[in-house]
């Protein structure tokens, strides 16, 4: 066989399967069988140990909408629900114990809502998804983003976002710290978010959303006999006495101010010296998260330019 | 230029060919875009990076196009036809990383509508990584082609050929 004829069939064979290879997680979801489609959405199973009653009433109505066949499941117990009963059910569930609840439809299938909300003394949890049939899913990056800006650009707080495969599709959590959010609506900034998707490794796309505009709260920095105070005030931060970084915070019993405390030195200062491998860790109420680095840095220079204005 | 120079390709009207189809994907496609893109996206779609980026595509595609007439001009088994499928694929390669920034494509649009802003960013390492391979793959093809017809070549040609004063031949070898 002449030389170019055989570079030339090694070549197409070389493409085809490239294409084969990277066509076929995409070919198999659009012709998969199982009757399902592409959806944003998570399955409706519920972790309850940062879930209060209000939050489950409030999830399980999200996942029921108007339907009348669906039933909560938690341990061996399965009660019919619907949007009316949800807080009743929701009550019941947290009374029982149980670890986890799931919402199911009148064949037992687990139902799938837009979102789950969680939400502790610290932090603010969302959980979402898209469903995918086939072995899309395995081979597609999917995430979402969400963060605070301020108008001027200077100021950009991430909050941190995972995403996984589940076997069915893709979940992706947002966590949002109340004390962050509190800050930033302090300082005036935007929320902002994004939808960055890839697939196997051929493109990714980043989506930024513009910012959507919080309500500006009040804040008021002082210093007086070496003690540095924040307060925020309007903020809505869950009743609690905690910790970030050495700093003390409080927030009041409706939750309406939040007062953030430091001595030895500015508020900023002592934050960035609680620091542990540059991320900062806050602590009320029993609960406890660590914010990623970025965050936590840029949380910091959020303070240090409050405390200068 | 022989009979069977010709079935070795080759010739001003195989160059001119080859320059038009590269001109195809240089100019004319990038030109139809630009023309009609904005059409089509409408007001609230900032295309402004787009069309830099096809203004961009053209203005050094130019040069590919120039540069595919010797790939056509010249037979396969000729020197000339070797180095200029090498020249043209090195030009294509700074073409891709100049024009196409290595498939980064970051801020590629944005879309402001009531207000509000959408960016776009598109990253197209792999498929751009594709595309390269296959333009390898190519030269690969060219230098079978090369092989092959390299014997033929230099005896249709003769030794009064100018490429001929460079070739010795070795024991019935041509290099």
């Amino acid at each position: 066989m002449k030389m170019g004829t055989l570079f030339r069939i090694l070549r197409v064979l070389v493409m085809v399967a490239l294409v084969v290879a990277v066509a076929y997680p995409a070919a198999s979801t659009l012709t998969a069988t199982d009757g399902s489609d592409i959806a944003v959405g998570i399955d409706a199973t519920y972790d309850l140990g940062m879930m209060d009653a209000d939050t489950l009433g409030d999830n399980i109505r999200n996942a029921v909408g108007d339907r009348t066949d669906c039933s909560v499941t938690y341990g061996q117990v399965t009660v019919p629900v619907t949007d009316r009963s949800a807080d009743t059910v929701a009550a019941a569930v947290m009374s029982s114990g149980a670890e986890t609840a799931s919402v199911v439809g009148p064949d037992g299938e687990v139902v799938v809502q837009p979102s789950i909300s969680y939400s502790d003394t610290v932090v603010q949890r969302i959980a979402s998804g898209v469903v995918m049939p086939g072995d899309l899913h395995g081979s597609m990056e999917f995430a979402m983003t969400v963060g605070f800006e301020s108008a001027d650009g200077g100021i950009r707080m991430d909050c941190e976002a995972v995403s996984e495969s589940n076997g069915k599709g893709i979940v992706y959590t947002v966590t949002v710290p109340h004390i962050v959010m509190a800050v930033a609506q302090a300082y005036g900034c935007d929320m902002v978010s994004g939808i960055h998707a890839g697939y196997m490794g051929l493109f990714e796309v980043d989506v930024g959303m513009g910012g959507e505009t919080l309500e500006k709260l009040d804040f008021h920095y002082s210093e007086v006999a070496g003690v540095c105070t924040l307060v925020v005030t309007g903020c809505g931060v869950p009743e609690s006495v905690g910790t970030i970084g050495g700093a003390l915070f409080t927030s009041s019993p409706l939750g309406d101010v939040l007062t953030i405390t430091a001595t030895g030195g500015s508020l900023s200062e002592v934050l960035t010296g609680g620091m542990d491998d540059g991320r900062l860790t806050v602590t009320a109420g029993g609960d406890s998260y660590t914010m990623p680095a970025d965050l936590s840095a840029a949380f910091v220079d959020t303070i240090s330019l409050m405390e200068a204005a | 230029m022989s009979g069977k120079e010709k079935g070795r390709g080759g010739g001003i009207g195989r160059g001119i060919l080859a320059s038009f189809v590269s001109a195809l994907g240089m100019i004319v496609v990038p030109m139809v875009l630009v023309t009609y893109l904005p059409e089509v996206a409408g007001e609230s779609v900032d295309l402004s990076a787009v069309t830099e980026l096809l203004h961009r595509w053209m203005m050094t595609g130019a040069v590919l196009v120039v540069l595919a007439f010797p790939t056509g001009y010249f037979p396969r088994g000729s020197r000339g036809r070797i180095a200029s499928v090498v020249l043209q694929f090195v030009a294509w390669l700074a073409w891709f990383a100049y024009v196409l920034n290595m498939g980064d494509l970051t801020g590629i649009v944005s879309i402001v509508s009531e207000g509000s802003e959408i960016s776009v960013d598109i990253v197209l390492k792999g498929i751009m990584l594709m595309w390269v391979l296959s333009r390898a793959l190519k030269v690969l093809v060219a230098f079978g082609d090369h092989h092959d017809n390299r014997r033929g070549f230099l005896e249709e040609r003769g030794p009064a050929d100018e490429e001929q004063r460079d070739d010795i031949r070795i024991g019935g070898r041509f290099d």
